[in-house]
């Protein structure tokens, strides 16, 4: 009884913040290796569609991929980006997350993290390159149509269509767009945006998950998955 | 292998760090020139040092502001070069932002392993970087790296030859600084330390067991050997490092025979140092306990769980070629899925979903086969389809007054009133709400009022084309086009029009819940004659 008692415990601190630490629930934190407790755990976790994670000092709940009782929803992408988001807004602060995320963790099996912090005109900069390769070899069409999909070309059009930057930082800049994103990001405690809003840097919750969880070789069915279901 | 190059990839760390700051990789001739190239490498270990006397002497936070203090004040007093504060700030964020930390991308020197015969790529970081939360936002604090203090160490403070962990050569200097404050807490975690080690041995000894077979026991006698060395090391250099806090004590006792007193901080510092002596000898205690046992110490093991458990055995996938470049092959379509990649890093919020509100919604009967939610972002939900969505429904209720009021003047043989229209249309409640909802009723029979008589056959003589573009505006052409599609009756009037009875008034009580409350409305009318003709009179 007590066991479950103190699993619902852990389960509750889980729930309520994402993640218990060593330095703020040390009883539960030390309790939660027990294998009894272990094993409750693991069944309610199972059965909520999600996973209990141990790092260091912190055990973190994450959700499954396709979770969304636990996870984010379309409410929050909306507010992302704003009440007008287009389809394309929301698709390109995706792609935007991702390439923040390929900057700071594309070290593969090496060191993934590449970087300490990363300067915003680093983003845009490699997101203009990006850009700039598919709307230059706009005349090979037929190179292209393997390359990238005619949607992918869309967000690159309007993009490019974007000026870097003016006053009032609207979504229709570059700048203002990329802070529309990155604020996000920050709202679910994965980055902070340094005070002169110039770089950002990752929390200790990314760097976590992102090396010792998220870039995991044995995720990449569930990629597959994620992909697979697109087409 | 020749003997003498054994360990010579830890030799290479020096040249590491110096070919990353003398061999800049992203020079910024505007801010050097101005300086100078060899007085330049100065300032950069000049501001090193200072972060290390930061770290080591004080209790002040190294912020990037101090560290622009300090080096302004050099570039006045030492090199010529009167700064403003506004100059000095900007070569302090480049010494330390682009020099020290390489604008934040990890750094690293090839070094040649002669014991295992392959290149390794050694991380060269010098200067460590917290990130602190104000109420202003977020604020720098650098303190040196071990590698850092390595480095500056053997530049002036010891001897080559001899070999000691950091920590506790950190902790000797605070002593010799008469910090003992940080000493002692420095103490504390060399305690902290030599606790963990003994943890971690026991982690290792049940990872060991657990993996037995992907230990190597040839390997694993070498680390008992080379650990038993090491900590035979550490215990002797904890040993001298007593014996200065003892002289440091006995420095306090002799001025306290001189002055017959001691003063307050004095005092502080003799508690403090007597803390540390404490310290030092429960972490010698512990110390002999594990040389005794002769188990291992936790730097050369745990490096071997950490480098074969997490970057070994863990091997990961190509994010550019996963998710990126997939991403660009996706159709607009397949957006509605993406979230799914980044769901397992966002906030865990089950509140959305299981708060109070949804169990006061209006319930339905259960039924035997649920329908399905599709998971993830549902496309109308965007503001273009939700407008549309909109536009749809306040058509649909345009039509339904339009048909119903025509069939209800039809029904009393050409002609009703508006409140007889009410009272029997009240009885249908489920339709009688969605034709109040947001008073659209109420509206349309103003503009109906307003526009007091539709000529439906001049309108259908008229030919005119009607522009099909939905929005919620009462827009007549539209209505009648749709009506003369779906409606039999419409089909067959010619006219209808809408006159206001004189002195006749009526009283309307109307409730519709918004946002779970429900508002109830008194509307007085005036009552309206609703007339219909048809085709053959």
């Amino acid at each position: 009884m007590d066991s479950i008692r103190t699993a619902m415990a852990i389960f509750k601190v889980l729930m309520e913040k994402g993640q218990l630490e060593r330095e703020n629930d040390s009883e539960l934190f030390v309790r939660y290796s027990e294998p009894e407790i272990q094993d409750i755990l693991n069944e309610m976790s199972e059965e909520m569609d999600c996973e209990l994670l141990r790092i260091k000092d912190t055990i973190y709940l994450i959700p499954d991929y396709d979770n969304t009782m636990l996870g984010f929803r379309n409410k929050d992408v909306r507010e992302w980006i704003g009440a007008n988001a287009r389809m394309s807004d929301v698709f390109l602060g995706y792609y935007m997350t991702a390439l923040i995320l390929n900057l700071f963790y594309g070290g593969k099996n090496r060191d993934p993290k590449q970087r300490e912090f990363l300067n915003l005109t680093t983003i845009i900069e490699e997101l203009d390159t990006r850009i700039q390769r598919i709307l230059s070899n706009e005349e090979q069409a037929g190179e292209m149509e393997k390359e990238y999909s005619l949607n992918f070309k869309n967000i690159a059009l309007i993009w490019d269509s974007k000026r870097v930057f003016e006053d009032g930082s609207r979504i229709s800049t570059k700048l203002g767009f990329l802070l529309k994103v990155l604020r996000l990001l920050q709202l679910e405690g994965l980055i902070q945006i340094a005070e002169n809003e110039k770089e950002i840097r990752t929390t200790r919750k990314l760097d976590d998950l992102m090396i010792h969880y998220y870039l995991n070789d044995s995720r990449i069915n569930e990629l597959h998955e994620i992909f697979k279901e697109e087409k | 292998m020749y003997e003498f190059l054994e360990g010579f990839h830890k030799r290479m760390q020096l040249t590491a760090v110096v070919d990353a700051l003398i061999n800049r990789r992203k020079k910024k001739p505007e801010i050097e020139d101005q300086i100078g190239d060899k007085p330049f490498e100065n300032l950069i270990f000049s501001v090193l040092v200072f972060i290390m006397e930061k770290t080591l002497t004080e209790d002040e936070e190294c912020t990037l502001r101090n560290i622009s203090f300090f080096v302004r004040d050099l570039l006045n007093n030492y090199y010529n070069d009167p700064s403003s504060d506004e100059k000095s700030l900007e070569v302090t964020e480049y010494i330390v932002k682009t020099i020290l930390q390489f604008d934040g991308v990890a750094m690293y020197y090839p070094v040649m392993n002669y014991e295992n015969g392959k290149w390794e790529e050694l991380r060269v970081k010098i200067i460590d970087e917290k990130v602190m939360e104000t109420t202003k936002g977020y604020k720098s604090i650098y303190s040196l790296t071990d590698q850092g203090y390595d480095f500056l160490f053997r530049t002036k403070e010891v001897d080559n030859e001899l070999s000691f962990s950091v920590e506790e050569f950190k902790l000797r200097e605070l002593i010799k600084r008469k910090n003992y404050k940080k000493a002692l807490n420095q103490s504390n975690s060399l305690v902290q330390m030599v606790r963990q080690k003994k943890r971690d041995l026991e982690q290792y000894i049940l990872s060991a067991k657990e993996n037995i077979y992907g230990i190597d026991i040839s390997k694993f006698d070498e680390l008992i050997d080379s650990t038993f060395k090491l900590l035979s090391d550490e215990y002797e250099i904890l040993g001298g490092i007593q014996n200065t806090v003892k002289i440091s004590e006995m420095r306090i006792r002799d001025e306290y025979n001189l002055s017959g007193r001691l003063m307050d901080d004095m005092k502080k510092a003799q508690q403090e140092l007597y803390q540390i002596s404490r310290n030092l000898s429960s972490a010698r205690q512990e110390q002999s306990k594990l040389i005794n046992k002769r188990e291992g110490s936790y730097k050369i093991l745990i490096s071997t769980i950490e480098d074969t458990f997490r970057y070994v055995l863990e091997k990961r996938f190509d994010f550019e070629k996963e998710v990126l470049k997939k991403m660009e092959l996706s159709e607009e379509k397949d957006i509605k899925n993406l979230w799914r990649i980044f769901n397992p890093l966002f906030h865990v919020e089950p509140f959305r979903n299981f708060n109070l509100g949804l169990a006061y919604r209006a319930q339905s009967l259960m039924k035997e086969s649920t329908e399905e939610v599709e998971p993830g972002i549902p496309m109308d939900e965007l503001s273009e389809d939700q407008e549309n969505i909109r536009a749809q429904r306040v058509n649909q209720t345009y039509l339904l007054i339009l048909e119903s009021m025509a069939e209800a003047a039809e029904r009393e043989g050409g002609e009703t009133t508006f409140r007889t229209y009410c009272e029997v249309f009240m009885e249908n409640e489920l339709k009688w709400k969605e034709i109040t909802r947001d008073n659209l009723l109420f509206t349309t029979l103003l503009k109906l009022y307003e526009i007091e008589n539709i000529d439906i056959k001049a309108w259908r003589e008229s030919d005119e084309n009607i522009l099909i573009n939905q929005t919620d505006e009462f827009n007549m052409d539209y209505l009648l086009y749709r009506l003369e599609e779906d409606s039999e009756l419409y089909r067959h009037l010619d006219r209808i029009s809408f006159t206001k009875i004189e002195g006749d008034c009526f009283e309307l009580r109307i409730s519709e819940e918004k946002s779970n409350v429900l508002w109830r409305k008194k509307i007085d009318f005036d009552n309206i004659l609703i007339k219909v003709v048809k085709s053959n009179g």
